[in-house]
């Protein structure tokens, strides 16, 4: 069999004795509808970046088929395992999570051991480490135990494992279809936006999450990409699930600015909740991870246990909580009830995460928020009866908190609560609660959740806020002046020579109008005037020696890159790109960034 | 390199030209055009897949629902609401968007007396269909419950106003403004309570029944006129119409002052009705009827001796009303039934009448009545005076004195 080459400097993936031409030589003349067809499928014969587009529809709706069917597991696998029942039977509550638990540790440990944890880190391990591939059997597997996982009760949600399962299948459909090994890095995002797009049913979310915390960064490149397979999931997705958002969202409106502070109040609420939930795992996990390898076996089957004994006295906590999430919002508990379930809900996903047991904590970080918000618009309201806002919008608005000030994606955070309750009124408040949270949280705890995890399993994995928190160096703190005469391709050698009579310096800049800048020495001058070009102008002078300029805004970086074997660069003004505003020497560049790892 | 490819195996970067990954070292590659073939026949299976288990899950979640839903209904007839509660909820969860379920849960909620939870769960819906008759209507009680006037008439108004799937849409409106007009009695509105009823009255069908139910409304609310109509409505509708009709035209009549329509419902509602319930009340109201009509002297159709007769009657009557307040002397303070004195106004009032029964008392003769055409209304105005002033004053009145009393009053309304 002939192997398909690329071509080289196009990316454009050719084959061999294939391609329009060999069909018709082959054909007859009327080409049959089977042979249209089948030109159709030639799209190897597209340029890469199309390809990568195709690609990525074909994956989100790959992937939204797969979330559908994940969650119908999940589903169909907790009716089966506890029952129909709002709150199942003592017997079921106990037994069954810590019996699934035996299954699913065995499972993890022998047949799927990259399955572990929630799938954000694992996902981004793969971009960043392995070449964006992640095995097909980690699709598999997180599938299978997932659904039994939170079919069974453990308080963990399934849109982290959504995440990965379409992260897992877009590397494994890219890595077949033989994309170059950048295209594949950057495909796992890609699929990871759409499985998750697909199991909020936010696709704008979804893609800023992946931006902010798997890509960790924004890349023009992948973001059309992105867009598009989340799109599609989302599609396919309510095609078969239906449109409706996650949760129905009760009205919002607000009655006086006035109220804002009770937003406030519930930023702050939020943001401790969030830092405690932070900092519970952080305790756990690493205590948990460290025992025994054998223990491993049983870890999830004690904590499907303990989650069952919680279950027993707070069924609601079992498994993604969706349904008390939307019972929240319709105010059908009392506040001190939620407060409580906020509180348990963040001690049975600190035991399930820890475990081991596979499943991420979107759900659960949503459900907190719901109850907590739920709970302090309820004492809110019931010492300020004036307050006009519901309790399911403090639910709604507590749901983005916590997911802020835990996840630490304050974007994310904003757009999914928009997306969720469709409702652009709601904004303000949650833009308010949402950055208090966030600051709080970043105060308190330095590490974000998925860099924290990260850091247990032995990875460094970038991310966005790492991005924010450096300080960019920019050329103006490496600008000096310039203190040698400036020439001008207006004047003549001779000229030149005359003005630098007096002058010790080795390099001479020329500014050569709308042509840009040169540099030359005294020598070469000296050399032209004996060689009788003294009255040539500088700007006819031949081979002259171009330089790049750098405006004073620009990171160093850019100097960096531009100066290569120059001695300095003319730094330029902006609006007035022939005033010179000082130059750059690598000496200097080099300098700046000594200093600064220095610190302050 | 900017086109290494990677190992579908093992995820190890395959440098450009080289066929096979240098570790796994397998020609792992099928050609990219069957691959692309084959992934878009994988995703019809997977499309036919996905759509038969959620064909499957949704038929099993339907069930669910209803299994829930149904029990929930039972637990709420039998008035076991918690349960019922439970019940819908769980409905709910496999099956979100019934409205139905979330309509049941809400009235569970409600019966409860769980009216913020019902109201999140109403608004909830409300907010889906604004035009959802039974939600409005839902609202609309629980803002009536929560003595919220402006807002239990925007419901129950949408609720008239919107379609009733399934139901008779003419008599479920009907029902709502009924509802709705209980409530503004309840509330002491009788202007709105009695403009609701002026509307349902203007949109009744053909039926005595309903004609006889609306007057009888209106003889709640004390619009008698309208309520003599509407009963008058009943019978030409059928002559036949039952005991409530005759006797709430009778009752209609008596209060307007036509004694004599009064008198001729109530005594065809007595003889045609044996088993009328209230009869004794009936009874008393025909007597006073027949009464009132016997001691009215302004009936243009009698003729003058007759009337004059009449006058000398009631002011024979007004006398010996008037004297039983004052017990034995008619100058002395009067004193109540309870034998408690009377207070001042009363006692000055009384005593001005017995200064006036004094003056007029010589003129009340036959001979008078026929030279002065005006005695007899002024005779009759004293006579009216004395009723109204002795009315709980004086001890328990005669009949013959409440007969002149509604003289009066029908005298007064009349002046009016």
């Amino acid at each position: 069999m002939s192997e398909p080459t690329t071509t080289p400097g196009t990316g454009v993936l050719t084959e061999p004795n294939s391609g329009v031409g060999a069909h018709q030589a082959a054909g007859t003349g009327e080409r049959s509808w089977v042979r249209r067809t089948l030109e159709l499928t030639r799209l190897v014969k597209m340029r890469e970046g199309q390809l990568f587009l195709f690609l990525a529809v074909l994956i989100g709706v790959f992937s939204g088929l797969l979330v559908v069917c994940f969650q119908i597991a999940i589903n169909t696998t907790r009716l089966w395992l506890l029952g129909s029942a709002l709150a199942p039977s003592p017997a079921r509550v106990i037994l069954i999570p810590a019996l699934v638990g035996l299954v699913v540790a065995f499972l993890v440990m022998r047949v799927f051991p990259q399955v572990r944890g929630s799938g954000v880190n694992q996902t981004k391990a793969a971009v960043y480490a392995s070449n964006g591939h992640i095995p097909f059997n980690t699709v598999v597997g997180k599938f299978i135990t997932c659904a039994l996982a939170i079919g069974s009760g453990q308080s963990l949600g399934p849109e982290d494992p959504s995440l990965q399962i379409g992260a897992g299948f877009a590397s494994w459909l890219g890595r077949r279809l033989r994309i170059s090994r950048d295209k594949v890095r950057l495909i796992a995002p890609v699929g990871a936006a759409a499985g998750l797009a697909a199991a909020f049913n936010a696709p704008i979310a979804s893609v800023l999450f992946v931006i902010e915390e798997v890509i960790g960064r924004w890349s023009a490149g992948v973001l059309g990409a992105i867009v598009l397979a989340a799109l599609s999931s989302v599609v396919v997705m309510r095609n078969f699930l239906g449109a409706q958002p996650l949760f129905r969202v009760t009205s919002y409106r607000l009655g006086h600015p006035s109220e804002l502070v009770a937003y406030a109040v519930l930023g702050v609420t939020g943001g401790f909740a969030a830092v405690v939930f932070t900092r519970l795992i952080a305790a756990v996990r690493p205590r948990l991870m460290r025992l025994p390898q054998r223990t491993h076996y049983f870890q999830p089957a004690i904590a499907g246990l303990a989650v069952g004994l919680i279950g027993l006295a707070f069924p609601q906590v079992m498994g993604a909580g969706y349904e008390t999430i939307d019972q929240a919002m319709h105010g059908q508990y009392v506040w001190q009830l939620l407060a409580v379930l906020a509180g348990v809900k963040i001690i049975a996903t600190v035991i399930s995460f820890s475990s081991g047991a596979p499943g991420g904590m979107f759900a659960p970080s949503l459900f907190i928020g719901a109850m907590l918000g739920g709970a302090v618009g309820g004492v809110e309201r019931h010492f300020f009866p004036g307050l006009t806002g519901s309790v399911g919008a403090y639910a709604l608005v507590g749901m983005g908190t916590v997911f802020a000030g835990f996840l630490r994606v304050p974007m994310t955070s904003v757009f999914m609560v928009l997306e969720l309750s469709g409702n652009y009124s709601i904004i303000v408040p949650v833009v308010i609660s949402n950055a208090i949270a966030y600051v709080i949280s970043r105060r308190y705890q330095k590490l974000p959740i998925f860099e924290m995890l990260s850091r247990q399993e032995g990875m460094d994995l970038p991310s966005l806020e790492a991005q924010r928190e450096e300080s960019i160096l920019r050329v103006e703190s490496a600008v000096h002046d310039y203190a040698a005469p400036l020439l001008h391709g207006v004047q003549s050698v001779a000229d030149a020579l005359r003005q630098l009579d007096n002058s010790a310096e080795q390099h001479f800049l020329i500014d050569q109008g709308t042509q840009g800048w040169s540099l030359t020495t005294k020598e070469r001058l000296q050399m032209l005037e004996q060689q009788g070009k003294g009255a040539t102008l500088l700007r006819e002078l031949p081979n002259p020696q171009r330089l790049p300029h750098v405006h004073p805004d620009q990171p160093l970086e850019v100097a960096l890159r531009r100066i290569g074997d120059h001695p300095l660069l003319p730094v330029t003004n902006r609006v007035q790109i022939d005033r010179l505003e000082g130059v750059v020497t690598l000496e200097g560049i080099l300098r700046v960034y000594r200093a600064s790892l220095a610190g302050p | 390199m900017e086109h290494d490819q990677v190992c579908p195996l093992c995820g190890r970067p395959i440098p450009l030209g080289e066929p096979n990954c240098p570790r796994c070292r397998r020609n792992l590659f099928l050609k990219p055009d069957t691959i692309i073939g084959l992934t878009l026949a994988g995703l019809l299976v997977l499309f036919v897949i996905t759509g038969l288990a959620v064909q499957a899950y949704e038929a099993k979640y339907a069930a669910l629902g209803d299994q829930w839903y149904q029990r929930g209904t039972k637990d709420l007839a039998s008035s076991h609401v918690n349960a019922a509660i439970v019940d819908f909820r769980t409905a709910l969860v496999y099956a979100r968007d019934d409205e139905n379920y979330d309509l049941s849960l809400a009235q569970a909620l409600s019966a409860a007396g769980r009216t913020e939870e019902a109201k999140a769960y109403l608004t909830s819906l409300w907010e889906r269909d604004p035009a959802n008759a039974q939600v409005n209507l839902e609202l609309g009680r629980l803002a009536a419950r929560a003595g919220n006037t402006e807002d239990a008439l925007r419901y129950y108004h949408s609720a008239m106003y919107e379609d009733w799937p399934g139901r008779d849409p003419a008599e479920a409106r009907r029902a709502v403004r009924l509802e709705l007009f209980r409530f503004l009695m309840q509330q002491g509105d009788r202007a709105q309570a009695e403009a609701e009823l002026i509307a349902m009255a203007a949109l009744l069908p053909p039926e005595p029944a309903l004609y006889t139910e609306v007057g009888q409304l209106f003889m709640e609310v004390g619009d008698y006129q309208r309520a003599a109509f509407e009963f008058e409505a009943a019978l030409k509708l059928d002559r036949n119409a039952g005991e409530a009709t005759l006797v709430g035209a009778g009752e209609a009549e008596f209060y307007l002052g036509n004694y004599e329509a009064a008198r001729r419902h109530l005594d065809r509602a007595l003889r045609e009705r044996p088993g009328v319930t209230r009869r004794q009340e009936v009874k008393d109201m025909l007597e006073q009827a027949t009464l009132a009509l016997s001691a009215n002297p302004f009936d243009p159709n009698l003729p003058p001796a007759e009337r004059d007769q009449r006058v000398i009657e009631a002011f024979r009557q007004a006398m010996q009303r008037l004297a039983s307040c004052f017990v034995n002397d008619i100058t002395a303070a009067p004193a109540t039934s309870s034998g408690t004195p009377q207070p001042a106004a009363a006692t000055n009032s009384l005593a001005a009448l017995a200064n006036q029964a004094r003056a007029l008392q010589p003129q009340v003769r036959a001979d008078s009545l026929r030279r002065n055409p005006d005695l007899a209304t002024q005779i009759m105005n004293f006579v009216f005076s004395v009723e109204q002033a002795s009315t709980g004053v004086c001890g328990a009145p005669q009949p013959f004195d409440r007969a002149l009393m509604l003289l009066a009053s029908r005298r007064g309304s009349s002046e009016q």
